[in-house]
């Protein structure tokens, strides 16, 4: 059985006030041609297809344009809500569309739901596991002791081992956060408020694959068997150093081990950062790449007047700026305030006095006011 | 301040009782979202927090009374209880808001008044315990959450609370409500009381100061000098008056101490002198007393001789004396006689007396017993009357009772007449109802029989034989008449007359009993007529009022018969008296007999004795007063004796010292004049007026010298003092100058214009701008930043330090936060909430800021804006803080899966935790 694995496509996404559907489009173009080389058996997209539960309408037709492509190819397109889709508003229409071999996964049910794909000794079955809220899956489940993340995705799992058959491959389609997996900061939004909403990795025993979405760094966790695809796209800046790709899997009979090959498509506008001082970042801009989405990291040492301006005279997408230099004013003697609670009034006073008169208080003012101090500490200790 | 435990009755939409616990969030989930539809309530929940502690709402625009919720019954009042947590103590709060509701009783509406209690409850285990009460009174319970929680309502909805709408107060408050916020958090406010009490110590050395100027002018006023140069002077002058004035003091001592010797020594001549005067006539009173107590001796010798010759005459009267006291011993025993023969007189009295009584009682007994006789045929005589009206009685009793009875059975009689007369018509229309009946039946079964030929008849075939009578010609059958009965009717007609003839067999049966019973009444009354006889004849009423007054008369003779028994009685009791009184009356007259012998004898004893004394001297007083005279008479006589030799003896001894005095007087007299001799008389009062006048005029330098002394002591006073003052106030000016510059440099008087507490504040809002400009970095894309206004721009008087400004990195300049757009705003007043509990919570001072409240404001914020708050929000998990976000955006609920959920239903909204 071969697929293509791909996740977290974040349609409709706005980047720095950037709509990027333009570039989303440009990368799934890429998708299709590849799908139309590879021919594979199904086309597996592990959720978080939507960037929000209510997506802009140009980001829901992108998506129908991209469907309506990838089943042109032949292949099956097995489709989950991840954590940022509204899980009904994507499942509309899913048995409609079952019939035309697009497999949407929206809101969870009491029984596994699988999708028989291939032919021959590779031939199996893709089981969804779309993402949902604990307490969600302990109302469909009626199971009231599931909390959290893995004890929640443990009973979905048990629930579809107990009824697949180990003579054929079985793959999982997942979106959720596997512990050992490698967050990229200010990427993925945290799944719960409390504790980790981490989900064992020992959960998905049992599959041949497991196609997981929600992280974005493209990534394999603990073996070849479980993986992230990552997403389409680099969505945030601490995204610019990451390779973004989709995952070619073949998996030749049950319990072989997965070959796996990264394929990376097309991109329309990098997420790239640059640093320097303002003026050079201006001045010795290299010519190529200058539609790249940039972000600057400024060493100026004072701020610079309408920064971004000037930086998009030579990156006309730029995206913003950071001066690292750019210091948090601290109090007016730059005193900080644990400082303040530990010292004593006189020496507290010795430092006012300097800071609003330019010089020390001498040793009789000093007296004057640890004596006023003194009795009003005292009289305040004696209520 | 932070939430355990929330229970709302009858609050806002919350109809009935809402319990919402917040340790179901888990101790990790400190971060939570309330979510649910516009006008589910949501807000609520943060008012019935803010009202449960201050009394007011969060957004303060709708009153604690007002949150009364329109859905719930008239028996739920209105009512938070709010547990929550100050540091480690645990606290409970119950308030009710002003309310109305029905009246127990009867129609109409009761106002209850505010309720509020505050418990600790640190030691409680258990929800329902209620803890130690801390203030039971709306006003005190304020005031102690106050003091508990650290801060007034107003500064709760600015720090704690982010109240819809209004979130930016923190913001954009002004330096001063600022600064009582951050002083509240940090705490700062000793340094508010040091530059106060510095101010103070400023205030009074300058007080001490005026003080040293007025004392000098009272120094001076009282040495009455204007000005210091002319006290100086004005001693100078004084301190030579004084040298003079004791000089003349001298001089004056001198004089007068010749004056006063001059004086003395002719005092002393004239002493002399009056002495040799005194002496010589002192002489001549000596002689007359020698003369008079000559005079006094010869009178004394002729009285003693002319006593001594009465000497027959005393004796006389002694005799008399003897005679007299024999006398006096007779009549003593003739007074005895007297009283005997006295009481014997007394005894025959009462015998006679007692016997005149023992004869009354003697008749009286025999008259007695004379009236019992007659009593008894008295009682022979009622006994028989009584008797006969009993019997009277009893035959009238019966007689009444038989008349009731006649009266009984006239009453039945007359009944039974009524009973048998309506039998008696009863069987009669039944008789004629049967009567009826049978005709009828009659009628019917003839009418029936006739009908059976026409039945025959119809069967009939020419040529057939007739089943009655075989003939084959039928030439007339009988035809068929209508209204031939059928046989039901038949049997219904002899049903009819079967039932008519049993009704008049009944009515018949019921007549005869009917008469039986008549004759029975009839019986019973004439019996009862028969047994009367001519009584029957009286009526009841007469027999009754008869049978009365022979009963009253039986009742009468009863009472008269009882007192003739009692009477007679008492006659046997007087018959039994008459002997006892009869032997009474003969020892009575013996008694008197007696007496009467008795009386005889001490008559003659009285008889004898009255011979023995002579008739003037029976009489006892005046016996004894002759002998009291006799015996005056000779005590009389003796001392008159004793008197004349006594008066002779003195008038010797006096003669014997008169004539020893007059000696020595002549003696003295002659002494006297020896020593006078040849001193002339000296001119005194001339020596007096000299003497005088050397005293005053020494009184005189004395005084002058000490005015002039004293005068010279007020101004040397005046001197040291004012010296003194000159001293105290040079170091009081050193002080001041001193203290001065430190008050004014720490209450803000210095060229930044930035006072000690200020400068504080200054520390500690620069942190919690830090803190939250990194929030606000985060939320704004490295955009902007919150940082104090610098004191150098703006006017120069104000105070500098605690205004806000935000720099914005893209233009590379501050700006006033105001200028931030409404989403902007919201993201920066987060911000700053967050970061101000993050250094207040960091800074331990007393003050724990472990909760924010934000209500609503994400609306506000387009989508990447919310992506990124949702983003900043969701690195708070796990602070040891609570933080409630209040919205309705779906996004937020998509994302927080720690939430309130609010849901509103038709009979008000229904709040629960959802934790994942």
């Amino acid at each position: 059985m071969r697929i293509i694995h791909t996740a977290d496509w974040h349609l409709g996404r706005v980047f720095y006030g950037v709509q990027l559907t333009d570039d989303q489009a440009h990368a799934l173009d890429g998708l299709v041609a590849l799908a139309a080389q590879v021919r594979p058996d199904a086309i597996i997209i592990a959720g978080d297809v939507y960037d929000r539960a209510v997506p802009p309408p140009e980001a829901v037709a992108l998506l129908d344009e991209t469907l309506w492509r990838l089943v042109e190819t032949g292949a099956a397109v097995v489709v989950i809500a991840g954590n940022h889709d509204n899980a009904e508003r994507l499942g509309f229409g899913a048995r409609l569309l079952a019939r035309s071999n697009l497999h949407v996964v929206g809101p969870i049910g009491a029984e596994p739901v699988s999708v028989a794909v291939g032919s021959g000794p590779g031939a199996g079955r893709i089981w969804a596991m779309p993402y949902a809220d604990p307490a969600i899956v302990r109302s469909v489940l009626e199971d009231d002791t599931l909390r959290g993340h893995d004890e929640a995705t443990a009973a979905r799992a048990d629930r579809i081992r107990a009824v697949m058959s180990r003579d054929e491959v079985n793959m999982l389609v997942g979106h959720a956060f596997v512990t050992g997996g490698v967050t990229t900061e200010d990427s993925e939004r945290p799944l719960t408020v409390g504790g980790s909403g981490e989900v064992g990795l020992r959960r998905f025993d049992g599959f041949d694959y497991v196609a997981l979405g929600h992280l974005h760094r493209p990534q394999q966790v603990g073996s070849a068997r479980v993986r992230y695809a990552g997403s389409l796209l680099k969505y945030s800046i601490a995204e610019a150093e990451h390779t973004k790709s989709v995952t070619v899997v073949e998996v030749d009979r049950p319990g072989a081990e997965p070959r796996v090959q990264e394929v990376s498509l097309p991109v329309r506008r990098d997420v790239r950062v640059v640093r320097g001082e303002l003026r050079k970042l201006v001045d010795d801009a290299p010519l190529q790449n200058r539609q790249d989405y940039v972000h600057a990291e400024l060493e100026d040492v004072g701020p610079q007047f309408d920064a971004l301006g000037e930086l998009r005279r030579v990156y006309p997408n730029a995206i913003g700026f950071r001066r690292l230099a750019a210091e948090v004013a601290a109090g007016p003697s730059g005193l900080r305030a644990s400082e303040v609670a530990k010292q004593d009034p006189a020496s507290l006073f010795a430092g006012f006095f300097e800071h609003v008169t330019g010089g020390q208080p001498t040793s009789e003012q000093r007296e004057v006011f640890t004596r006023i101090a003194d009795a009003r500490h005292t009289a305040a200790r004696e209520g | 301040m932070r939430p355990i435990r929330l229970e709302m009755s009858a609050f806002g939409p919350f109809a009935g009782r809402q319990v919402l616990d917040f340790r179901e969030l888990g101790e990790n989930n400190s971060f939570f979202l309330i979510h649910g539809p516009t006008g589910s309530g949501k807000t609520s929940i943060i008012d019935a927090i803010c009202f449960a502690l201050y009394a007011v709402t969060s957004g303060d625009e709708r009153t604690g009374s007002q949150m009364r919720s329109q859905f719930a019954d008239d028996g739920t009042p209105t009512e938070v209880v709010f547990d929550f947590l100050i540091g480690e103590e645990s606290y409970r709060v119950r308030r009710r808001p002003q309310q109305d509701r029905a009246a127990k009783r009867g129609a109409g509406v009761v106002t209850d008044a505010v309720e509020a209690t505050l418990w600790r409850r640190t030691t409680c285990t258990d929800d329902s315990q209620e803890g130690v009460p801390l203030a039971t009174k709306a006003g005190q319970v304020t005031t102690e959450i106050e003091r508990l929680v650290g801060f007034s309502a107003d500064q709760f909805r600015q720090v704690v609370v982010l109240p819809q709408g209004r979130f930016r107060e923190l913001l954009s408050a002004d330096s001063s409500s600022r600064e009582k916020i951050l002083e509240q958090l940090f705490a700062t406010s000793r340094y508010r009381d040091i530059e106060e009490d510095l101010k103070r110590e400023k205030r009074r050395l300058e007080n001490d100061l005026s003080a040293t100027r007025i004392q000098c002018g009272e120094v001076l006023r009282g040495a009455s000098c204007e000005d210091e140069d002319e006290l100086a002077s004005r001693r100078e002058g004084v301190l030579a008056q004084v040298g003079r004035a004791r000089e003349l003091l001298e001089a004056a001592g001198v004089v007068e101490a010749l004056a006063d010797s001059s004086l003395k020594a002719g005092h002393e001549a004239a002493a002399l002198l009056a002495a040799a005067r005194d002496a010589e006539a002192a002489v001549a009173p000596a002689e007359d007393a020698a003369a008079a107590v000559s005079t006094e001796v010869a009178t004394a010798a002729a009285a003693l001789e002319a006593e001594s010759a009465r000497e027959s005459e005393r004796k006389g009267a002694d005799a008399e004396v003897a005679r007299l006291r024999e006398v006096a011993k007779d009549a003593a025993g003739l007074g005895h006689a007297r009283a005997d023969a006295e009481l014997a007189a007394g005894k025959v009295e009462a015998a006679a007396e007692r016997l005149v009584a023992a004869a009354g009682r003697a008749a009286t007994a025999e008259a007695d017993a004379a009236t019992a006789a007659g009593v008894a045929v008295e009682v022979v005589h009622l006994g028989g009357e009584l008797e006969s009206a009993g019997h009277a009685v009893e035959r009238f009793e019966s007689v009444a009772k038989s008349l009731e009875a006649l009266a009984r059975a006239e009453a039945e009689v007359a009944g039974r007449v009524i009973t048998r007369d309506a039998a008696s018509s009863a069987s009669a229309r039944a008789l004629a109802a049967r009567e009826r009946a049978a005709d009828l039946h009659a009628s019917v079964t003839s009418s029936w029989r006739a009908g059976r030929a026409a039945v025959l008849a119809r069967s009939l075939e020419p040529g057939a034989p007739c089943p009655v009578c075989g003939a084959t010609d039928h030439p007339e059958p009988a035809t068929n008449a209508v209204g031939l009965p059928s046989d039901e009717e038949l049997s219904a007609a002899d049903a009819a007359f079967a039932k008519a003839e049993k009704l008049s067999a009944d009515a018949a049966s019921l007549l005869a009993r009917a008469e039986a019973a008549l004759d029975g009444a009839r019986d019973t009354h004439a019996v009862l007529t028969r047994s009367l006889g001519t009584d029957a004849a009286r009526g009841t009423d007469t027999v009754l009022e008869e049978l009365a007054a022979m009963r009253s008369r039986r009742d009468e003779l009863a009472a008269a018969l009882d007192a003739a028994v009692r009477a007679e009685a008492g006659a046997v009791q007087a018959q039994d008296a008459i002997e006892p009184a009869r032997v009474e009356v003969e020892a009575a007259r013996s008694a008197a007999g007696e007496a009467a012998g008795d009386l005889a004898g001490a008559k003659a004893v009285l008889a004898r004795c009255e011979a023995d004394v002579p008739a003037e001297y029976r009489d006892a007083d005046t016996l004894a007063s002759a002998l009291a005279a006799a015996e005056a008479r000779a005590e009389g006589l003796l001392l008159e004796l004793k008197a004349a030799v006594g008066r002779d003896s003195r008038a010797k001894v006096a003669s014997a010292a008169a004539g020893a005095t007059l000696e020595a007087m002549r003696k003295a007299a002659e002494v006297a004049r020896v020593r006078a001799g040849g001193i002339t008389a000296p001119d005194l009062a001339g020596l007096a007026a000299a003497a005088k006048e050397a005293d005053d005029a020494r009184d005189k330098a004395l005084k002058d010298h000490a005015d002039l002394a004293r005068d010279l002591a007020v101004l040397d006073s005046a001197r040291d003092r004012l010296d003194r003052i000159a001293w105290q106030t040079t170091l009081l000016r050193k002080d001041h100058s001193l203290v001065a510059s430190v008050a004014d440099a720490a209450s803000g008087d210095n060229p930044l214009r930035l006072s000690l507490q200020r400068y504080v504040l200054g520390v500690f809002l620069g942190e919690v701008l830090a803190a939250a400009s990194t929030r606000l970095e985060v939320m704004s894309r490295n955009r902007y930043r919150l940082h104090a206004a610098t004191a150098g721009s703006g006017d120069k008087r104000r105070a500098a330090g605690l205004d806000l400004e935000v720099f914005d990195e893209y233009t590379g300049d501050d700006r006033p936060v105001a200028t931030l757009s409404g989403g902007e705003g919201f993201l920066a007043s987060l911000a700053l909430a967050l970061g101000l509990a993050e250094v207040v919570e960091s800074f331990a001072g007393g003050i724990h800021l472990d909760t924010v409240f934000v209500d609503e404001g994400f609306g506000t914020l387009d989508p990447e804006s919310l992506d990124v708050a949702i983003d900043a929000l969701m690195e708070l998990r796990g602070r040891n803080r609570l933080v409630g976000i209040i919205s309705h955006v779906r996004e937020l609920a998509d994302v927080i899966d720690c939430r309130l959920e609010v849901s509103p239903t038709d009979r008000g909204s229904v709040a629960r935790f959802v934790v994942g």
